[in-house]
């Protein structure tokens, strides 16, 4: 889903002049940041919350159904309760796998009804989690006949030593320490998908 | 790569934006140009430059906002000359911005000449000293040296501080220590990638301390309490 908008795809989906929507960042009623080169770039959530304080429909997600012949899309499921990490595996998933289908589930209960309903071939769980933990999470999991299949990633902020009393779900299992998340993430995340396209061909593009 | 000269071009009124990036850029000269105080602040934050040119009347906040915002924060400035172009640079204005660090003054309407001048010796100048700010360190160090990613993450997090601040709020005042140790456990590694090291030690030693208050502790519970103010302050000033 495309999560930031330019100057004019903003203006073009509120029927407004471009120096309006430039207004509207200047008075900070829409949040933006600009990319190196000197783009403006208008984050989804502020237009969508912009949309929702006026009584308007948020904007939907861009129609991207996928086109007849076009491989399934690969589902991943992040289990995560801070939304800064959500929104930065988001980025980074949208910037080096845009093919996959990300889901978001902010607790260990909330992770578990998903992890049933969309059977993801993907899953990056928090360790420290409100309500069950990560680790009691995939303990849990395990008992799954879907599990077998699916490509755990364990992402967390806790030090070694604070890992510790996980050792026991953590064993053997990729990890991704929060700090190197943007340079580790990543070649984890492509070594699954290529192990999936290697078991499900249907998978590969 | 770092030989280009960067200039940063705050001014509201989009034909004298035009005029001035046809005046400076050529092959040498990139520029960046903004509309108010806070997006400058934002670009000054994540990149160098060389040059800052103001406008003063901006929408929103003043341009003497910017100018005292780097003379107070030194490493947001860098190694920037500053400009100020504006109608009406009185005398009493000009010794106020002189203090402020401007040297060069461009009053409306202007000359390209005198555009052009405010690059003078900048072409030929050796790149800017070694000196990266904290956000370049950080791009380099967590992102990989991804500029653009680093920048759409912290423009989500100023979004989110807001909600933080209030959720530690709450936590504190009632005492909801494993809400404050989950909070402050998340913040401390957001704060370390952001480059902020000393926020994000803050925000380590109160997960640590909310920690030791699930055993009971009271003396714990009471220090975390105490670190929640020093951490929201922290926050605050990366909005």
């Amino acid at each position: 889903m495309q999560e930031d908008f330019s100057t004019r795809e903003v203006a073009q989906r509120l029927g407004m002049a471009v120096r309006s929507v430039q207004l509207m960042v200047d008075r900070g009623e829409l949040q933006a940041w600009r990319t190196p080169g000197g783009h403006r770039r208008i984050l989804r959530a502020s237009l969508d919350a912009w949309l929702t304080g006026r009584g308007l429909a948020p904007t939907k997600p861009a129609d991207l159904s996928p086109g007849d012949g076009a491989p399934p899309r690969l589902k991943a499921l992040l289990i995560e309760d801070s939304v800064h990490y959500q929104n930065l595996v988001m980025l980074l998933a949208q910037q080096e796998y845009p093919d996959l289908d990300l889901h978001t589930a902010n607790d260990g209960i909330g992770g578990l009804v998903m992890y049933g309903q969309l059977q993801p071939e993907i899953l990056l769980v928090d360790i420290l989690l409100p309500g069950i933990d990560g680790a009691a999470l995939v303990t849990s999991l395990r008992s799954q006949p879907q599990f077998a299949s699916s490509e755990l990633i364990f992402v967390t902020a806790l030090d070694e030593q604070q890992r510790a009393p996980y050792a026991f779900a953590l064993a053997g299992l990729p990890l991704v320490h929060k700090p190197r998340l943007v340079t580790d993430l990543p070649p984890l995340l492509g070594a699954a998908i290529q192990r999936i396209q290697a078991r499900q061909p249907q998978f590969a593009g | 790569m770092a030989s280009r000269v960067r200039v940063l071009l705050v001014e509201d009124d989009i034909t004298l934006q035009r005029f001035v990036s046809m005046a400076l850029e050529d092959d040498e000269v990139r520029m960046q140009a903004c509309i108010s105080v806070d997006e400058a602040l934002l670009a000054l934050a994540t990149q160098s430059f060389d040059l800052v040119i103001s406008d003063l009347m901006l929408p929103g906040r003043h341009g003497l906002d910017l100018l005292q915002t780097l003379k107070q924060r030194p490493a947001l400035r860098g190694n920037a000359r500053l400009a100020v172009f504006s109608a009406g640079i009185n005398p009493a204005v000009r010794e106020q911005l002189e203090a402020l660090g401007v040297t060069r003054f461009l009053s409306k309407p202007c000359s390209l000449g005198d555009l052009q001048s405010c690059l003078d010796g900048l072409r030929d100048a050796a790149p800017p000293a070694a000196m990266p700010s904290i956000h370049q360190a950080a791009i380099e160090q967590y992102f990989g040296g991804k500029a653009a990613l680093y920048q759409a993450f912290l423009a989500r997090c100023r979004m989110q501080f807001p909600l933080d601040i209030a959720n530690g709020r709450l936590a504190c005042d009632r005492g909801e220590h494993v809400k404050l140790r989950h909070l402050a456990h998340s913040l401390k590694s957001v704060l370390l990638t952001l480059g902020h090291a000393e926020a994000a030690e803050v925000a380590r030693q109160l997960e640590l301390d909310a920690e030791q208050a699930a055993t009971g502790s009271e003396d714990a519970l009471a220090a975390a309490r105490a670190a929640w103010p020093v951490l929201e302050e922290a926050l605050a000033k990366l909005l």
